[in-house]
């Protein structure tokens, strides 16, 4: 078989496998809910088996495409593309401001600081308005369902990360562009010297004294960890620990 | 034959794989669960096993540290979480995310599970914003929330509770898809179905997204990360070697920035593609003596090529017999551990104490087969559980609507039996509930309890029938209903029969009680 047919081959393949175990991911999810809707108690032993014998068909064919998309690849393989290098941008900046720099780079490189900068004091804006909101979720009424109280300061997590994150997107998507321009940039007129890099102090005698400091830290954080896990013994702390593991509250782990 | 022999030869599992599968199946030597349906209850559950593993499952031979930090900082306000933290820190500094890339067995799950042949979603900048997810998830549901409800006196793993998929999946589907524990399904409802779509989502991402949790949610792999650079274990980059040729970041699935950052699962999968050798694992020059590298540099200052060049070959082939006989030891240990822990846990032990003799306990006592004429609610709790907690009231309550014509008997296990007095005595002081203790688990297995699991709670109508019998929760109008059909139960001849099904009669035991008079 060709090279291309073969790729054509394990690409349908992949492709028909996927919306299998997509199809099949969905209708176990809608069983499951189906059988809540169902009423008091609605998880016995019939009603799972009904369940599943309902996808027993596409849960089999999944099953049968996982098998016969592993044996078609290995009897008509493709080699692997090897993978690119440069995934991110800014590892090429980095390696080419190692080898010289220009005052356009530079003014770039200070407006693309700014844009960080801007996006750091939106983070923290948001995040303080969050953690005032979680305060007063803190004075939540004695007999109000925790479930409740779980879910709002979920969602109002999920809200804070999902402004956060979008945010981050936006920046980034524009400092993509700086970026772009610096290397390019770069690329036109690099030179072969290397620029020296500031000499901060603190930062020399760090690599100066890295292995020295490295054990001291491992030395003090063995030793932090072995007074405290001694000092949980002693006070019942491993106790605690056997008693939560041999005696389950199965809503604890999602049970109920 | 060539062909298919070099696709296995090609397709052998790695080092790494097998290591994985030894971990999966060190933390999980309780073999012997799974045909039973019944999680390990032993005295080793006090040790924490690194990984997520949770210790609902029924192979699980250690506890799960994840788990185990929340119910400890869920107990904050009684006391300080420092076992827990020890543990934490000892793992972190040990091995960071060296646990996983090679110690947990969800992780194990999830690289299984991503071989599937389908399109794969590549990492990028999206994936790796949302990889601070994780810390998020680690930041409320392992620590806020706990602590947030621990000032309160609620017990509230959130993590375990909304989230956890190993919790799902080894502890639900592994311990209710027991045939034996098919009547405990009745305690699934709304939390499950949450859990279950949660799981599902997760084990369909994993398959087109590499380690969909592990990158995005889990809050144990957050907290290793912390760790990643001073952990013993590991990889390292010879900044000096590095040409930054950026292949290392090319070839890893995880959200890394540089190899060993908070991200890298320490897999190894850069070491090879590395064209200057430039990342190797931690402590791999300690199988070389610092005066054998200063042979060969003294050798190479002379500049005599050729005594450089055998001082080097005599080094490499002293490192090579060094790093075979440690293989080999390794090896050696590693099994024996393995194949210990699978004796200890399938053979030698014994599963939970028998039941200890009952002796005739002195002062007041009560036996629920012998309260015919009345509706007996029989209830199995426990301080550490907070849907126990949370239904006694409820049952106070009933106790006293009911009271002369039904009759409530609390027990808590019997490793509570010194602590919960003091719980009864300060939130139920003047309440017409018998509390009691049931010697080794005994009572609440006879009357068909998953062992470990609570809550509990049976029903006996005024002859002493079971007619019914509820694992979890049980709502007060659940209960109220219960009761009233007991008190209408006409008179039955109904025999002692052996089993857990309602409609028998119920075996009757002496409870010695922690408070009111026993009633005759």
């Amino acid at each position: 078989m060709s090279l291309k047919n073969r790729k054509l081959l394990h690409l349908s393949c992949s492709i028909v496998l996927s919306v299998l175990l997509v199809v099949t991911g969905v209708l176990l999810i809608v069983s499951c809910v189906g059988i809540y809707r169902e009423g008091d108690s609605p998880f016995t032993r019939e009603s799972v088996g009904a369940a599943l014998s309902r996808i027993a068909v596409p849960g089999c064919l999944t099953l049968f495409g996982i098998v016969a998309t592993a044996v078609l690849r290995a009897v008509f393989p493709v080699e692997e593309v090897a993978p690119r290098t440069d995934p991110y941008d800014e590892m090429t900046l980095a390696r080419l401001k190692r080898k010289g720099t220009t005052s356009e780079v530079e003014a770039l490189a200070h407006r693309r600081r700014v844009l960080r900068i801007e996006y750091v004091i939106a983070l923290i804006a948001v995040t303080v308005a969050s953690l005032l909101f979680l305060l007063k979720v803190k004075n939540y009424p004695a007999d109000a369902s925790y479930n409740d109280v779980v879910i709002a300061c979920t969602l109002w997590t999920v809200l804070w990360f999902g402004l956060v994150f979008l945010h981050g997107l936006v920046t980034d998507f524009i400092c993509r562009a700086f970026i772009k321009q610096e290397v390019r940039l770069l690329r036109e007129t690099v030179e072969k010297t290397p620029v020296p890099a500031a000499a901060c102090p603190l930062r020399l005698w760090l690599k100066k004294h890295k292995k020295q400091v490295l054990l001291s830290l491992r030395c003090a954080l063995l030793v932090v960890a072995v007074v405290l896990i001694a000092f949980g013994i002693l006070h019942g702390g491993m106790a605690d620990v056997l008693g939560k593991a041999i005696n389950i509250c199965t809503e604890c782990i999602g049970l109920g | 034959m060539g062909k298919v022999k070099n696709w296995i030869l090609s397709h052998l599992p790695t080092k790494r794989r097998l290591i994985q599968l030894y971990a999966a199946l060190l933390f999980n030597a309780n073999l012997k669960g799974f045909g039973k349906g019944r999680i390990y209850q032993g005295p080793i559950k006090n040790i924490c096993a690194p990984g997520l593993n949770c210790y609902s499952c029924p192979g699980a031979s250690a506890a799960c540290p994840l788990g185990a930090l929340q119910n400890a900082l869920t107990a904050s306000n009684a006391k300080a979480a420092t076992y827990m933290f020890g543990i934490i820190l000892l793992y972190g500094m040990l091995f960071g995310r060296w646990i996983c890339g090679f110690l947990c067995p969800f992780g194990l799950i999830q690289d299984l599970l991503h071989k599937i042949k389908t399109p794969k979603l590549k990492k990028n900048r999206v994936t790796r914003m949302l990889s601070y997810l994780k810390y998020v998830v680690l930041g409320l549901f392992v620590i806020v929330l706990p602590l947030m409800f621990a000032a309160r006196d609620v017990i509230l793993p959130a993590f375990c509770k909304y989230i956890c998929p190993s919790g799902t999946l080894l502890g639900g589907i592994g311990l209710l898809g027991h045939p034996d524990n098919a009547e405990q399904l009745g305690m699934l409802g709304p939390l499950f179905t949450w859990k279950f779509v949660l799981l599902i989502i997760f084990v369909v991402a994993s398959i087109f997204i590499y380690r969909f949790f592990c990158r995005f949610f889990c809050p144990l792999g957050a907290l290793y990360g912390l760790f990643n650079k001073i952990a013993l274990f590991g990889i390292k980059l010879e900044k000096p070697k590095c040409i930054d040729c950026g292949r290392c970041l090319a070839k890893c699935e995880m959200d890394i920035r540089h190899v060993g950052d908070h991200e890298c699962i320490n897999c190894g999968a850069c070491i090879p593609v590395c064209p200057t050798k430039a990342i190797s694992w931690k402590g791999s020059q300690v199988f070389i003596a610092p005066n054998e590298i200063a042979v060969v540099k003294a050798a190479a200052e002379k500049d005599a090529a050729e005594e450089t060049q055998k001082a080097a070959e005599r080094v490499e082939k002293t490192v090579e017999k060094r790093k075979f006989v440690t293989k080999i030891v390794a090896v050696v240990l590693m099994l024996s551990l393995l194949a210990g822990a699978l004796v200890y846990y399938n053979v030698l032990d014994k599963g939970a104490a028998a039941a200890p003799p009952v002796e005739t306990p002195v002062g007041d006592t009560f036996n629920p087969a012998k309260n015919q004429g009345k509706v007996t609610v029989i209830n199995f709790w426990g301080t550490w559980c907070q849907p126990c907690k949370d239904e006694l009231p409820h049952f106070d309550e009933l106790a006293t609507e009911f009271d002369g014509r039904a009759t409530f008997l609390i027990l808590n296990t019997e490793f509570e039996k010194e602590k919960a007095p003091d719980y009864i005595a300060t939130h139920f002081p003047e309440s017409k509930m018998l509390f009691g203790y049931d010697a080794g688990d005994a009572y609440f297995q006879t009357l068909g309890g998953l062992p470990g699991a609570y809550p509990m709670t049976v029903v006996l109508d005024v002859n002493g029938v079971i007619i019914a019998r509820h694992p979890g929760a049980v709502s007060y109008e659940e209960l109220k209903a219960d009761i009233e059909k007991g008190l209408s139960a006409g008179p039955t001849t109904g025999l002692v029969l052996p089993g857990k099904n309602v409609g028998n009669l119920c075996y009757g035991q002496e409870f010695a009680l922690h408070n009111a008079k026993s009633e005759d």
